[in-house]
């Protein structure tokens, strides 16, 4: 008798310690995770060993309506040989010249400073962000931006403070990459342009659109015009280069690492938009239909216990 | 009618936010005692960057769940591992992902100005709770990085992390492209070379 229930004991705390102990066989399914670029392609190789792995379905791709609509095209990389070349050779034009140089004007100016120089440059880029917001369909935030560059420009004196962000207007950024992207444009293979650096085909359109809504394109004589930019890029570069440093630290492949982190980027910057654009169109119905709620959460997602410092 | 619908709901809600181990509390708590620790006059300056290291080490393996992470980053590769094989995996890309990490707190927490904590979401999936918390870092030149945690709720009823979003970009998903792409290439075992050969994540920040 006492064996027999011994048996049955082990057999019944078999799974558990199983659990416990053993190192889980099947794939980790994030059900958070919907389906990016490369998850959509990463998920449909392995819905074919499904059943084997005993991986479970997403159920949170399915009520996330914003990316389960329109699903982002697999990376592709068809000229990766090429786009490795250019990586190589950004990675030593960063390390041997500018961040060399930036380090050397880091050390020369002081960090408020360079900061201020550097919301000056992005101020003097507004027509990017006005133009681009106002192609998406985001009139407020075509406002927001103008008002923004009006109220730094004098106020902030030329842009270099950012008294609007404290009175409650924030960067709405856009660009024709975004813009394009919202009229449902694929953002096709993936560039690494030398010098300019990540990019798609989309983006390097995108690219060329902004700089024609970039005032120091019209900057004459041209010289000038490519003097302001070396000088945008060697301030930004003096803040950042922590920031590409400690990728390149913490990535064993710091070219798919950049390609990865690039689409999922713009997939991000892209959700937004669209978020705000769903929220202003569920504002619109419900002030048709005059329940308009106060003091409503962001939607979708069920906000617990508000906490702002 | 509706009015009274959601206050009540806001009530349950806050309720439930208010009792002691929602994920986003655990979040809250885990993050106020990490950041609390490397303030300390004690552990400043570039000498001590260690000590910080250490400090931000220690928080992350009571809050990460590690295995899963290792699982989710291998992706379809996982299955075809043996046990010993998992197991060595599991620590060597723990100990690979913890240096790394520790590294870019230890280094930036001197920039953050404030943190808002945004809201959670738990779902349920196959009988496990899995939640989302969302909070938004702000620097003290005033510009706004939001990040989301997604965690899991293991077998002792803790909340562990198992991924990191930051600025829409996931860790897991972006080491999974770089091991898929280094296995395609040479193979598990090369993975394994190349963590190993890695060194303790020391970006040149001077």
């Amino acid at each position: 008798m006492k064996p027999t229930l011994l048996c049955l004991l082990l057999l019944a705390a078999a799974p558990l310690a199983r659990g416990v102990d053993l190192v889980s066989d099947s794939v980790f399914n994030d059900p958070f995770d919907n389906a990016g670029p490369v998850g959509k392609k990463l998920q449909s190789n392995s819905t074919e060993k499904k059943a084997a792995d005993g991986s479970f379905h997403d159920p949170f791709a399915e009520s996330n309506s914003t990316t389960a609509e329109q699903p982002a095209p697999a990376v592709s990389d068809p000229i990766e040989k090429v786009n490795r070349v250019f990586f190589t050779f950004n990675d030593k034009l960063y390390s041997w010249v500018l961040k060399p140089i930036s380090r050397g004007f880091g050390f020369i100016a002081p960090t408020p400073v360079r900061e201020s120089l550097d919301r000056a440059f992005v101020n003097l880029k507004y027509p990017v962000r006005g133009v681009n917001n106002l192609l998406e369909g985001q009139f407020t935030g075509a406002g927001v931006e103008t008002a923004r560059f009006v109220v730094n420009t004098t106020v902030g004196i030329g842009g270099l403070f950012d008294p609007a962000s404290r009175w409650k207007l924030k960067p709405q950024p856009a660009d024709f990459d975004q813009t394009l992207a919202t009229y449902r444009i694929p953002s096709g293979f993936y560039l690494n342009l030398p010098v300019l650096g990540p990019s798609s085909a989309r983006g390097a359109v995108g690219s060329v659109g902004d700089m024609f809504l970039n005032p120091t394109f019209y900057i004459n004589p041209d010289w000038i015009g490519l003097a302001v930019t070396g000088a945008n890029t060697v301030n930004y570069t003096s803040l950042h280069y922590k920031e590409y440093d400690t990728l390149k630290a913490g990535t064993l492949d710091p070219y798919v690492a950049m390609r990865s982190a690039y689409f999922e980027n713009r997939r991000h910057a892209l959700e937004k938009v669209r978020a705000k654009a769903q929220d202003k169109a569920q504002d619109n119905t419900q002030e048709k239909a005059q329940e308009k709620v106060q003091s409503k959460p962001r939607a979708k997602t069920k906000v617990v216990g508000q906490d702002k410092k | 009618m509706k009015r009274l619908f959601i206050t009540a709901a806001c009530m349950i809600s806050l309720a439930a936010g208010a009792l002691a181990g929602s994920p986003m509390a655990e979040i809250k708590t885990t993050t106020d005692k990490v950041l609390a620790s490397l303030n300390d006059p004690k552990v400043q300056g570039d000498d001590k960057k260690a000590q910080r290291i250490g400090l931000v080490q220690k928080a992350m393996d009571t809050r990460f769940a590690w295995e899963e992470s290792a699982r989710a980053c291998l992706g379809r590769h996982w299955a075809k591992l043996s046990p010993g094989q998992k197991t060595e995996f599991i620590k060597l890309f723990s100990q690979f992902l913890e240096e790394t990490y520790a590294q870019k707190i230890a280094t930036y927490y001197g920039e953050l100005d404030h943190i808002a904590y945004q809201g959670e979401k738990i779902i349920q999936d196959s009988g496990t709770d899995y939640a989302q918390v969302k909070i938004l870092l702000t620097t003290k030149s005033n510009v706004d990085h939001p990040v989301e945690y997604r965690m899991q709720k293991n077998a002792a009823g803790d909340w562990k992390v198992y991924d990191v979003i930051i600025e829409g970009v996931s860790l897991v998903k972006n080491y999974r492209d770089q091991f898929d792409a280094i296995i395609a290439k040479s193979g598990y075992d090369g993975l394994i070379q190349e963590i190993k050969a890695k060194k303790p994540a020391s970006p040149d920040l001077r």
